[in-house]
Formats: C-alpha cells, structure tokens, sequence
C-alpha cells in the first residue's frame, strides 16, 4: 500500500450562504440541476454545494402567526 | 444553500446569480481557508451535531445522481410536519444535500478501485434527531427517515438503493452499502475473505 500527502494549492476559500423561504424548494433544486446535474453538465472543480433544511423559528418572523403550517416554517439554508 | 469555492476571496457571480435571481430571503458571504469550513457549515467540534448530547441521531442516507424537483417537494412536506407539528419530537431535525466537485471521482473508472459510486453526485440524508424515549420512538424515526428515503429512491429511477455507509442507519444491505454489481460483490467476499478470514471485523456493516 503507497499513500501520498499533496501540498495545498488553495488555501483561501470563499462562501455564499442564500437563505430561502420553503415554498422555493423545487425552483432551488431546478437551477443546481441546471447548472450543474443535467443535461452533461459538471459540477466546477473548484465548487462545493451543501444545502440544509431545518426548522429555525427564531429567524422565522411568521412564527407567531396563525399559521404554524405554513411552507414559510423551514428555511433552506 | 451554501456555494463554497476553493481558491478565492469571494465567490463568482458566474456561480451565485442563478441562485440570486430566485430571490433568497438572505444572503451572506464569508471569506477564510479550509481551516473555517467545518465552523462555517455547522460541522465543528464544538458545533450541536458533532456532541454527546443524549440524543439520538440516526440519519437515511442515499446517493442521487441529480434532483428530481417534484420529490424534492414531496420530502420537504414530510419534513416541514416533522419538524415543526407541535407535539413533533424531531424538532431539531436536519437534512443534508452534499454536492462535491466530481470530476477528479469521475476521472477513474468504476471497476479500478472499490468504491462503488462514483457515477453518483449527490449525498443525501436526513438527520433525525431526537431525545430517545424506548423502543416506540426509534421505531416511528425509523419509519419516518425510510419513508423519506423511499420517495428519493422513487424518484431517481435507480433500480438499486445505493447509501453512504458511513451515513447509513446499519440495516441496509452489503449491495446498498458497497455496490449491487455481483462482481464487486464478489470482489470483496473474497477480499473479506483474504484479510479477514474469522470475521474479526465486522462490527458495523461488515462488506461481508
């Protein structure tokens, strides 16, 4: 068995965090496929997408509402 | 959604505008190196999901190789009750969308080495996590993380269930876990079978 450690060639790395309300949940979806998922298209090598669902009602200004079913609940992170 | 890229202070306008043009509630740019991508995205030691908290989190993992929109939806429904029924005890819930630059994975071909998936592009997985309170409720997030899964599965027109092991609940099968080509199969049988011949290892998810 070999193993090799590489040097690093990028040390810098940038995000972008968009925050979506839940009733985007298929337009979100369509354009990752889009860009990067159909139609022979690859994802960038110097790319990483992650997404995560999870219920934050502190951010969630409809919390208090009436409406606690409502697709605004969770956001897309 | 998060957009990372390697080897910039801020990331292209090529790569957010799509997404932009949806109109996101927030946006938010952060600039650093490989060292604060774990805190960035919730995944640091000291971060809930990676500390003993008493809960428990098991998580239903699947490999797609794009989004299908409508089961997208058809998840996010089932999750948004989940999560925020009042009475739900997997408030604190989690579902990860990983998407990773595949073209080195994509560069070697698929009967060179073990690894099964790399035709595969995303990993998938809701985390389901809650105060473990007897039999009753694991059985109910294990119903409900498979349900979830069945209509990913669905929804990708695979015609084998193909998981993360180390993301895997522990009841998917050798073929899930590894690869359902009989080759492969195969292959590591006889590997197991080489290195490991009084099943020494196999606590979890043993390949054989």
């Amino acid at each position: 068995m070999t193993s090799k450690i590489y040097d690093i060639k990028h040390p810098n790395y940038a995000m972008e965090t968009l925050i979506f309300s839940g009733d985007q949940v298929e337009a979100v979806y369509k354009v990752a496929n889009e860009q990067w998922l159909t139609n022979g298209k690859a994802m960038p090598v110097d790319l990483i997408n992650w997404s995560y669902w999870y219920f934050d009602p502190a951010t969630d200004p409809h919390k208090v509402s009436a409406e606690p079913m409502s697709a605004r609940i969770i956001r897309i992170f | 959604m998060y957009l990372i890229q390697e080897g910039v202070n801020a990331v292209d306008a090529a790569y957010t505008k799509p997404f932009l043009n949806l109109g996101p509630i927030s946006t938010q740019a952060l600039s650093g190196t490989y060292r604060d991508l774990a805190k960035w995205t919730g995944i640091s030691l000291d971060a809930p999901p990676c500390n003993k908290t008493g809960n428990a989190n098991p998580r239903f993992p699947i490999y797609l190789k794009s989004y299908n929109t409508t089961a997208q939806g058809l998840v996010y429904d089932l999750f948004r009750q989940a999560t925020t029924n009042a009475s739900s005890p997997f408030s604190n819930s989690l579902f990860m969308f990983e998407g990773y630059s595949q073209q080195g994975v994509k560069a070697i071909s698929k009967d060179a080495t073990a690894f099964a998936y790399r035709a595969e592009n995303l990993l998938v997985a809701p985390l389901l996590t809650y105060a473990p309170n007897g039999p009753g409720l694991d059985k109910v997030a294990f119903k409900l993380g498979n349900q979830i899964r069945q209509i990913l599965y669905e929804g990708s027109g695979a015609t084998s269930l193909n998981t993360y092991v180390n993301y895997a609940y522990g009841d998917e099968t050798p073929r899930a876990w590894y690869g359902s080509e009989a080759w492969r199969q195969n292959r590591l049988h006889a590997l197991k079978e080489d290195f490991d011949p009084r099943s020494k290892f196999s606590f979890y998810a043993p390949i054989a």
